[in-house]
């Protein structure tokens, strides 16, 4: 009762503007000035958003028409005090989490986030096995075809013939 | 008639390679001259036979003959000739015929290549090559069917697809990436036939290395032109998005690149076998999951055709070839290892190898599971996902960063042990370079880190490129004498192929830097001008004399056009048009660039006004022109290092 | 051997895995988008008709209410519409409400469209802001939804309006 209320105050608060039909939250921030920070934090949503009929553009780099309107409904809401999460679950109410051009980074969609970093630990774990278990070994004998004081140069020489 | 003549040809390639395989399996058992020497007239015979039927399809794309289903289905009269014959690759059924095409050229010119080399490792290679165009003819003749007779022949078609009428590019970067694409198939012969036969000789490893660097040449060029052609085409001021598609061409570029770096330790250390030829396996795996991923249309992409049965097909295609190659692997590979097992010193140029190839597979992993994640979570969980560039930029930056570190310490260090003196002398200059070129360009008011980290890793790689290039010349001036002229050609000779890898370097660094600006400075904005006003955006002064209508035979082109000037001086006229085709109910735009040494500008119209205002999105982007001579270099180093030796014959 | 099963035994898990997902994906559109709506109360507007009147949903409760998002430049859309003319045309006073959506287009093509057409069927709305796009959840066109008495969302089509879904959501009504 107390958020109707308070999300019936903000409208009124905002009197003159266009009523924001199907939020069912109140903004959780009191509507930004900077003019650039809006914009910054619009573009970096619309970023996020995919384009509905695009394959693999966002809303920010699409002219598609549904583009266009989730850009603007996007910046609208950003001058409105809603919070990033706020937007995007707005979005994602309308189109799914589908819309988002990255899964959330929560519950099983970790599988996608930590896969990469998983396999460059067991890739890195193998190597590292391998130096490990070649530790004890003798350096292998240089095959070298050239012979010369000078390290860099024997290696540049040895270099040419290979 | 022409679909007689065309059913005939590619029923005669099928026999021709069915029963090469037949013939070459002997040749590969049995080690004999005379069944291989059938089986390479065999090749030739496939690749005549397809390379008459392409020609009869183009021949009835040119001259309109709807009789023909493909052409009823791509083309039209109101296509010119030059796009009649570019829509050969332009839907399914005849990308496939030219996929065919393009495999029985490589599979000749493999036979011919290895007409002297041992009858069995050779025959074994080409018993792959054979199995792979039998199913994709078995395609063209069973169920992507370009040469079925219409009858009755409709009058006039719809004409190919508008996103591929819309540029030249559309002519050269498809068959560019087949080159690329279908010519993994060598590679994997050569190596599946190493496996098979347990022997992996000097020889053979200069010759699988010089088809690798090719095909690396051809998938490069074209995965570049790709980029080219989003760029120039869809006006969203952008080269690469991600989609599946180019995800799909990414992923074998990704494990050849390292295929191509494990086949250096290969062939000069001898070890990294199995993982090499592995490699190289996986790469043409990649390249069948990635022509699946284009035309199958379970993925979301502007490639994919309409599903087909095709799509079944070419997964059980993928299955059998996937457990096929596992069991060989797994099977052989202890039979191609040789001496001891491996030592390594931590700071030596293997261990550096051995990170590229870690960071390369991570990177493909990486993209492919991405790829294929949304499906996953259909799979599992029933729910609609999107994985796009969010994600792979989250991962492709810190990855490069580490790649591009290695181009620069990599060649600084020796094989064997480096002493951590040497190592220091070494990287001393180049890192100090570096270190100015990025504190510089910080200095120099560039906002955010990527930009100077960018810049000081390509000063760092290409200090060290050039220094490796140079030091064979002083090293041989020292020990040889002579001039200095004579002895930069001579280097050029004998070490053709380390020149060009690092020409390839030099490519990386100056195409990471122009990525790294260009995706993180772009300034865009939307522009209205009414006719025969100026109007400024960020320093350019553009004024709008008028509209345009060019009406041309498959399309109306309506363009403004635009005088820019930049500080009074007239840098010339753009001219972003919109088209309107006749099978399309939407305008598709085609956008202006200018491109200039610091920084393109790009316009794409949102809307033209007959005889109105225009009103366009502008783009301002750094460096996009250094992308595509960075590219370039590294196709050229690749070309150079593939090129073969007139003493040598792979 | 025991090598040689851990690469076979791990390998053919893995191909399985994957061909079995890539096998599962021939089942789906991936052009498809969720439908986020069905079973939620449809999201209120007030917009004006090309012809300059007032619809609220609000206002509207107690009947059914069909939602069609079109333009001029969609083929579909006009390969739809004469079915939809053709029902919208059979409605009585308390009857399923027909109303079009302009999406991607201005006022004055769609009027000079439905001119040559012969006129409009039902009202076509006009919305500056594209906002209802968005709270619909609207990709491309042609778009329909179907609106109960309670003004609940039932169901979505994206693409062509299936004619035998469009005759079942009309059955019953007066």
């Amino acid at each position: 009762m107390r958020t109707l209320l308070l999300a019936l105050t903000l409208w009124a608060g905002a009197a003159g503007a266009a009523p924001l039909t199907g939020m069912t939250v109140e903004p959780a921030n009191p509507p930004p000035t900077d003019e650039a920070a809006i914009q910054t934090r619009s573009i970096a949503l619309a970023k996020g958003l995919r384009c509905p009929v695009c394959q693999g553009l966002s809303s920010a780099d699409s002219q598609a028409e549904s583009a266009v309107a989730i850009r603007v409904r996007a910046e609208e809401l950003v001058r409105a005090g809603y919070t990033d999460a706020q937007i995007t679950d707005y979005f994602i109410d309308r189109y799914g989490e589908w819309v988002l051009l990255a899964p959330p980074t929560s519950g099983h969609h970790l599988m996608v986030w930590l896969a990469p970093g998983l396999a460059l630990l067991l890739g890195g774990g193998a190597i590292g096995g391998m130096a490990w278990a070649a530790r004890g070994k003798a350096a292998p004998a240089e095959v070298s075809a050239a012979t010369s004081d000078d390290p860099y140069r024997k290696r540049v020489l040895d270099e040419l013939e290979g | 008639m022409i679909s007689t003549l065309g059913q005939l040809l590619i029923h005669a390639a099928l026999i021709a390679s069915a029963a090469g395989i037949v013939v070459s399996g002997v040749a590969a058992v049995r080690d004999s001259a005379q069944a291989h020497a059938l089986a390479r007239r065999l090749a030739y015979a496939a690749a005549a036979a397809l390379t008459l039927a392409t020609g009869a399809m183009e021949w009835a794309l040119i001259t309109h003959d709807f009789s023909v289903s493909y052409v009823a289905e791509v083309g039209s009269l109101a296509t010119p000739p030059i796009i009649s014959v570019v829509s050969l690759w332009s839907s399914l059924d005849g990308s496939i015929l030219f996929w065919a095409l393009v495999l029985a050229l490589y599979q000749a010119a493999f036979a011919w290549r290895t007409r002297d080399a041992q009858p069995r490792i050779a025959s074994w290679a080409l018993v792959m090559l054979q199995i792979t165009l039998v199913f994709f003819t078995g395609l063209v003749v069973s169920v992507a069917t370009p040469f079925a007779p219409l009858s009755p022949a409709p009058l006039d078609g719809p004409g190919p697809n508008a996103l591929l009428q819309n540029h030249l590019l559309m002519a050269i970067h498809p068959p560019t990436l087949y080159l690329g694409y279908v010519g993994m198939a060598v590679p994997f012969a050569m190596a599946m036939a190493a496996l098979l036969t347990g022997r992996l000789d000097a020889h053979w490893m200069r010759s699988m290395r010089a088809w690798s660097l090719w095909v690396w040449s051809f998938l490069t060029l074209g995965i570049l032109l790709g980029g080219w052609w989003s760029y120039e085409v869809l006006g969203w001021g952008g080269y690469w998005a991600w989609d599946p598609v180019e995800n799909a061409s990414l992923l074998p570029w990704l494990t050849l690149t390292a295929a191509m770096h494990s086949l250096v330790v290969t062939s000069r250390r001898r070890r990294f076998r199995s993982w090499t030829l592995s490699l190289i396996i996986v790469s043409f795996l990649l390249t069948l999951l990635g022509t699946f991923m284009t035309r199958s249309g379970v993925f979301n992409s502007v490639h994919s055709f309409t599903q087909s049965p095709i799509g079944p097909l070419f997964l059980s295609f993928i299955a059998i070839v996937l457990v096929g190659s596992l069991a060989v692997v797994a099977l052989r590979l202890d039979k191609v290892e040789v001496g001891d097992p491996p030592s390594y010193q931590p700071v030596s140029r293997e261990v550096m190898f051995l990170l590229n190839n870690l960071l390369l597979s991570t990177f493909a992993f990486t993209v492919l599971y991405g790829s294929v994640y949304p499906l996953v979570n259909q799979a599992i969980f029933g729910s609609q996902i999107s994985v796009g560039g969010p994600y792979f930029e989250r991962f492709a930056a810190p990855l490069s960063i580490g790649l591009l570190a290695l181009l620069g310490v990599g060649p600084s260090l020796s094989w064997g042990r480096t002493g951590p003196g040497t190592a220091a002398r070494q990287l001393a200059a180049p890192v100090a370079l570096g270190l100015v070129a990025g504190v510089g360009t910080a200095l120099a008011g560039v906002s955010g880190w990527g930009v100077p980290l960018a810049a000081g890793l390509a000063a760092f790689i290409v200090t060290v490129s050039l220094r490796e290039m140079a030091a064979p010349v002083m090293a041989a001036l020292r020990k040889e004498g002579g001039t200095t002229a004579a002895q930069v050609a001579r280097a050029w000779l004998r070490s053709r192929r380390r020149q060009g890898a690092h020409i390839a370097h030099i490519g990386t660094a100056i195409a990471a830097l122009a990525i790294t600006a260009s995706s993180s400075h772009k300034v865009e904005g939307e522009i209205t001008i009414e006719p025969q006003q100026t109007v400024s955006w960020e320093g350019y002064d553009f004024t709008f004399t008028g509209d345009e209508q060019v009406r041309q035979s498959y399309r109306i082109n309506h363009r403004a056009n635009l005088i820019v000037r930049r500080a009074a001086a007239e840098l010339g006229a753009m001219e972003p048009s919109m088209n309107y085709y006749a099978t399309m109910s939407q305008p598709l735009g085609t956008p202006a660039v200018m491109n200039r040494v610091s920084e393109d500008l790009y316009l794409s119209v949102v809307r033209l006004v007959p005889e109105g205002s225009v009103t366009v999105r502008a783009y301002r982007q750094p460096l996009v022109v250094w992308l595509w001579i960075g590219g370039m270099l590294m196709v050229l180093g690749a070309a150079l290092g593939a090129w073969p030796k007139r003493d040598a014959r792979p | 051997m025991r090598r040689k099963l851990l690469i076979l035994i791990p390998g053919l898990v893995l191909i399985a895995a994957l061909i079995a997902v890539l096998a599962a994906g021939f089942g789906h559109d991936p052009h498809a988008l969720p439908s986020m709506l069905d079973g939620k109360p449809a999201p209120g507007f007030s917009l004006q008709s090309l012809q300059g009147e007032t619809y609220t949903l609000s206002e509207l409760k107690g009947r059914k209410v069909l939602l069609n998002f079109w333009s001029t430049w969609c083929q579909p859309c006009k390969i739809e519409q004469p079915m939809l003319d053709y029902y919208a045309a059979q409605q009585g006073p308390d009857g399923v409400v027909f109303l079009g959506v302009l999406y991607g287009d201005e006022p004055e093509p769609a009027k000079a469209f439905l001119r040559r057409k012969g006129g409009e069927a039902y009202p076509n709305l006009y919305d500056p802001t594209g906002r209802i796009i968005v709270d619909y959840g609207v990709g491309g066109v042609p778009e329909t939804y179907f609106i109960n008495e309670e003004g609940v969302v039932t169901q979505k089509f994206a693409g062509l309006l299936p004619a035998k879904d469009l005759e079942a959501f009309l059955e019953n009504t007066p």
